[in-house]
């Protein structure tokens, strides 16, 4: 400030610039928030709100009524195993079994063997990664041409056994839905590979090595030091996949639109949607919202106080 | 000694060279599997339509590159071709790119360095808003899309202004270890409000706005299921994929269709090989999807 300011004069008018300072900041603090929070209320506040409301009501030639309908129907038709929402339920279930049961250990195996250099690990890598940055449509376009009756798997079928095979993989009620959850695993660990090795990678390398000079083995190594040090990680990667049970649609849309008996619930919702009808799916939604967040907050709770927060 | 201890530790023992051999194998096969199925469709594309039922495995007989050429006109959903297609992707891909991170960036910085009443309430919300597992708020929210009618190329991109997502989180995180000194220093050089964050604020947030939106673009240029709920009429890349796939039946021409697979993924490969490293070194990457 140059010495001539007129002090006299700035404490007079103080007030109001003071005023003016916070008017400015608070029209910057608007310009930025106003959007996101105008979007948060429409498409987290109100339509959740709307999707509550549609849950319990119905529309009739009368016009729109509340009732427990869409929940009965519900009820009802879980109970008729050949039916669509019944086919989507275990389904559902099969995914998560794929992604977690399956999925996990196996992700957090090649992980392992990534983080230890193996020869060539920075090539599978960079491949291993590749089905996260590309399309389902493309992957899925591609994995039922392969897999199509006179395909090149029944190709090199028929050439082993000599003779003629053409499995319909992509059009049979018993091995469809197999053949999508084998898709899932065998596109599915980029996202976790990077996690992981991640997480391996920030472990201290000297707890390994002590641990090698006491003669610890590869197996113990994973399983009694690195997976309680990446525990952090992993469990909010399970927790995910938790929350996410009654949530995933898998590529059904891609594959078969819910025929041969591959319905999954998030497909199923997409479908009524599409076919007009919207407060059945927002009864389902609800009921299985209300159903995952107690799971939720359980194994939040198991998976905090079992194992504790390793700090190094 | 300690050098022979040194080396002990770093010769694997035979049953670990064993393992470590076998687990090679299984990657090879795996890597394989892989990059396989993109060779097949290249060889393909490259072919005769008959040629590609007759012969799956062999070598294109004439390798047929004019069929890239035919597939930008052939290749149509609709009234779009191919170059619409293409334009639809490119818009939709730069756009909900620009607004999704400007708008997470924005939510970011104010909650980082604005506190104001409210302020706390409004971060925590929005990090529970995250965890709460939401099923079926699809219907409601395609009833919304509809009757204000979002659903055209330019008015889609208000799907895209959501600033509390994971972005958020990690601009938010961003912006907090970033010195507000540099602001203050600006702001006394008469700078304003705006033009601190542009020109000051926001260039030292650059590293993690740049990996954010590349994920972004990937993930834009491959979504399928955005355009296939709202933007029927205007058919990106991927959702034409998908329906050139389904009406195949009646008029089927594969190696088109072989064509438009790779040249969907062209630019992603690009990217992926110039921006390997800012893709894969973030812990964003573990988040997108396929």
């Amino acid at each position: 400030m140059s010495p001539k300011t007129n002090f006299a004069y700035y404490s007079k008018y103080s007030r109001k610039i003071r005023r003016n300072v916070k008017i400015k900041r608070d029209l910057f603090i608007l310009a930025l928030m106003i959007i996101p929070v105008l979007n948060y209320l429409v498409f987290f506040v109100y339509v959740n709100a709307r999707s509550i409301a549609m849950a319990f009501q119905m529309t009739t030639s009368q016009g729109t009524i509340w009732t427990f309908d869409n929940f009965t129907r519900f009820f009802r038709e879980v109970q008729i195993p050949e039916l669509d929402i019944s086919v989507a339920i275990k389904n559902n279930f099969l995914l998560f079994i794929e992604g977690t049961v399956i999925g996990t250990p196996l992700c957090l195996l090649l992980s392992y063997f990534l983080y230890k250099k193996i020869k060539g690990y920075r090539i599978f890598r960079v491949i291993f990664f590749l089905p996260s940055i590309i399309s389902g449509v493309v992957l899925v376009g591609l994995y039922k041409n392969i897999f199509a009756t006179n395909g090149p798997v029944n190709e090199i079928l028929s050439i082993i056994f000599q003779r003629q095979i053409s499995i319909e993989w992509m059009v049979d009620d018993n091995i469809t839905m197999y053949c999508i959850l084998f898709f899932c695993l065998w596109s599915g660990f980029g996202g976790g590979m990077i996690l992981y090795t991640g997480a391996m990678n920030r472990i201290p390398k000297d707890v390994l090595e002590y641990a090698k000079l006491d003669g610890c083995s590869s197996f113990r190594e994973l399983v009694q030091i690195i997976i309680p040090m990446i525990w952090p990680t992993l469990s909010t990667q399970l927790l995910f996949s938790i929350s996410g049970i009654f949530v995933a649609s898998g590529p059904i849309l891609l594959f078969t639109k819910g025929q041969f008996k591959t319905m999954t619930l998030g497909y199923f919702i997409l479908e009524q949607v599409e076919g007009g009808s919207y407060e059945y799916p927002s009864a389902i939604g609800l009921f299985f919202t209300l159903v995952s967040i107690p799971i939720v907050l359980i194994t939040r709770k198991i998976f905090n106080s079992t194992i504790e927060d390793i700090q190094y | 000694m300690r050098n022979r201890l040194k080396r002990n530790m770093r010769n694997k023992t035979v049953p670990e060279t064993i393992l470590f051999t076998v687990v090679f194998v299984i990657f090879v096969i795996y890597a394989v599997s892989l990059v396989l199925p993109f060779l097949w469709a290249f060889l393909s594309s490259l072919k005769t339509d008959d040629e590609f039922y007759e012969a799956v495995f062999a070598l294109p007989k004439d390798w047929l590159f004019i069929n890239y050429v035919n597939a930008f006109k052939e290749f149509k959903i609709g009234n779009t071709t191919m170059i619409g297609m293409i334009i639809n992707s490119l818009w939709l891909t730069f756009a909900g790119t620009f607004v999704t991170v400007m708008i997470s960036s924005g939510t970011g910085y104010i909650l980082a360095k604005y506190p104001f009443k409210g302020s706390k309430i409004i971060y925590d919300i929005a990090i529970i808003s995250m965890i709460i597992p939401i099923v079926g708020s699809l219907p409601a929210t395609y009833k919304v899309v509809t009757t204000l009618h979002l659903n055209t190329p330019i008015t889609i991109l208000v799907l895209y202004t959501g600033g509390f997502g994971y972005n958020f989180i990690i601009l938010n995180g961003c912006y907090r270890s970033i010195s507000w000194q540099y602001a203050e220093a600006s702001m006394i050089d008469g700078a304003s409000h705006f033009r601190t964050y542009m020109k000051v604020m926001l260039p030292q947030a650059r590293p993690a706005i740049l990996a954010m939106a590349i994920l972004s673009c990937i993930g834009i240029w491959n979504d399928y299921y955005t355009p296939f709920l709202y933007l029927k009429g205007y058919p990106t890349l991927a959702l034409g994929i998908y329906q050139f796939d389904i009406i195949q039946e009646q008029r089927s021409n594969m190696p088109i269709y072989f064509c438009a697979i790779i040249l969907s993924i062209i630019p992603i490969l690009i990217v992926y090989t110039v921006f390997q490293d800012t893709i894969m070194n973030n812990s964003v990457a573990g988040g997108l999807k396929g």
